[in-house]
């Protein structure tokens, strides 16, 4: 279970870098989306989509308002349970 | 005399052309930008690297193309006219876009990504890229602007009512300072396609063979209140003197053929003034253009022509502007465009040329532009004295 949290952190900080073209090493767990990088609610669609093809998972009907940090998503990534160790 | 409405600054990214000196030789060069861009379709193209790294990768992936070249080209304009936004009421500054077709090349792929992979893997940005005011939302964001700002979409002529749409609310003091201009993307299949039948629709029985040719890219002007403009020390180009649109509308394909509606449009800019050079629309589709020439031997029988789009082929949203561009640039520096007809190319339209070398100063451009359903406008730049 802690590889995989460990593996679920690694491909958020790395899908929100990508996105937001900026360094993985800026983005810490608790960092504040918005109001340290300026994420909008797009954004941060196109952010969970990136994390759902790259884990193969789907995010659906998560409440979406409640992702403050890169730590919220990636609980409600583990509370989903179906994220597979990369071989 | 003195001009109320002024252009300080001038941006453009266009096919092989980013400076105005770039602008002013690509003009007067033997070898044009234009190519076959499909079997019936000929004009010129951006090469996207030239801006590639221009606007920052976050902001970038955000924006089709057109939004793309109308902040870069944005920012040119800026910087050519001296202009600090930090020295102006940003609440006096507003944003006028000319465009017709929006972001398709945005679209195309995202609708390739619709019904190849599934509806997750379209760009969430898809709702605010593609439709045509996302230039100005993204110049007044960027640049903090809000004045009053409008983006218009009416076909070739819509640049042309987006730069006197700016110097209206200018002349009536609601603003100060506007930045405007148009863009567009035609690079794309889609409106390619759609581009395809317009020579058809127009009459020309081989759309190869159609002087009708495409561009794209943006094309922005600084307009100020003269007063401001000069207490600010600002280089003025040129004066906005006056606009006239009529539309008669006919089938949406087509552009209207009788002269008298361009003519009433000349007429109404010139008044009793006689202007130096005009810039007609020069559509390159042979009855449209016989019906100009009839409106300029009635209205301006003597006035020398000069076509620069041909230099390109028609840039749509941007093509208005392009031609204020060219106008400002004659006007300031006192000289006629260089002209070399295109060899190789689709053969000229019927608008009559004019070598117009000699040595008289310049003092009034008139520019006339078309639009698809009948639309029919004029504007008259003047020498800023």
């Amino acid at each position: 279970m802690a590889t995989s949290q460990q593996h679920v952190e690694t491909v958020v900080t790395e899908a929100i870098a990508a996105y937001l073209s900026t360094e993985a090493a800026l983005i810490r767990m608790d960092t504040l989306l918005d109001d340290e990088f300026g994420v909008d609610s797009t954004e941060l669609i196109g952010i969970i989509v990136e994390i759902e093809k790259t884990l193969g998972i789907s995010l659906k009907g998560i409440d979406y308002a409640k992702l403050k940090t890169p730590e919220d998503l990636v609980a409600v990534i583990m509370a989903i349970g179906c994220v597979e160790e990369p071989a | 005399m003195s001009c109320e409405v002024v252009i300080t600054g001038i941006g453009v990214v266009l096919p092989k052309t980013r400076s105005l000196g770039e602008l002013w030789h690509q003009a007067g060069a033997p070898e044009t930008p234009i190519e076959r861009l499909s079997p019936r379709l000929t004009g010129s193209r951006i090469d996207e690297d030239s801006i590639a790294n221009d606007l920052p990768p976050r902001l970038a992936r955000k924006l089709d193309e057109f939004t793309r070249y109308s902040l870069v080209a944005t920012q040119s304009a800026i910087e050519d006219a001296a202009l600090d936004l930090d020295a102006i009421d940003r609440e006096r500054c507003g944003a006028f876009v000319g465009n017709c077709f929006g972001g398709w090349r945005f679209t195309e792929r995202e609708l390739r990504h619709l019904h190849t992979i599934g509806p997750r893997a379209v760009s969430p940005f898809q709702a605010t890229s593609w439709f045509p005011a996302a230039p100005q939302g993204q110049i007044t964001i960027v640049n903090g602007l809000r004045g009053f700002s409008k983006t218009y979409m009416a076909d070739r002529m819509s640049s042309l009512v987006s730069v006197a749409s700016a110097a209206n609310l200018i002349r009536r003091g609601q603003l100060s300072v506007a930045i405007a201009g148009g863009a567009e993307s035609t690079n794309t299949d889609f409106v390619r396609a759609a581009l395809e039948k317009i020579a058809q629709a127009n009459g020309e029985p081989d759309p190869r063979e159609s002087g009708f040719q495409i561009s794209e890219g943006a094309v922005y002007l600084i307009l100020e209140n003269a007063d401001h403009a000069r207490a600010r020390g600002a280089r003025i180009y040129a004066g906005v003197q006056s606009f006239a649109m009529r539309n008669v509308p006919c089938r949406p394909d087509q552009y209207g053929t009788d002269p008298g509606v361009l003519a009433s449009t000349m007429r109404r800019v010139l008044g009793n003034l006689r202007a130096d050079i005009v810039i007609p629309d020069a559509s390159g589709l042979a009855r449209v253009d016989a019906c100009e020439q009839a409106a300029l031997d009635t209205v301006c029988p003597t006035v020398p022509t000069l076509r620069p789009k041909e230099t390109y082929g028609h840039a749509f949203g941007a093509e208005g502007a392009l031609d204020v561009a060219f106008a400002s640039l004659m006007l300031h520096r006192q000289e006629r465009l260089p002209s070399a007809p295109p060899e190789g190319g689709a053969a000229p339209s019927s608008a009559r040329t004019d070598s117009a070398r000699d040595a008289q100063p310049i003092e009034r451009i008139l520019i006339n532009a078309c639009a698809m359903g009948g639309g029919a406008g004029s504007l008259l730049l003047t020498k800023e004295t």
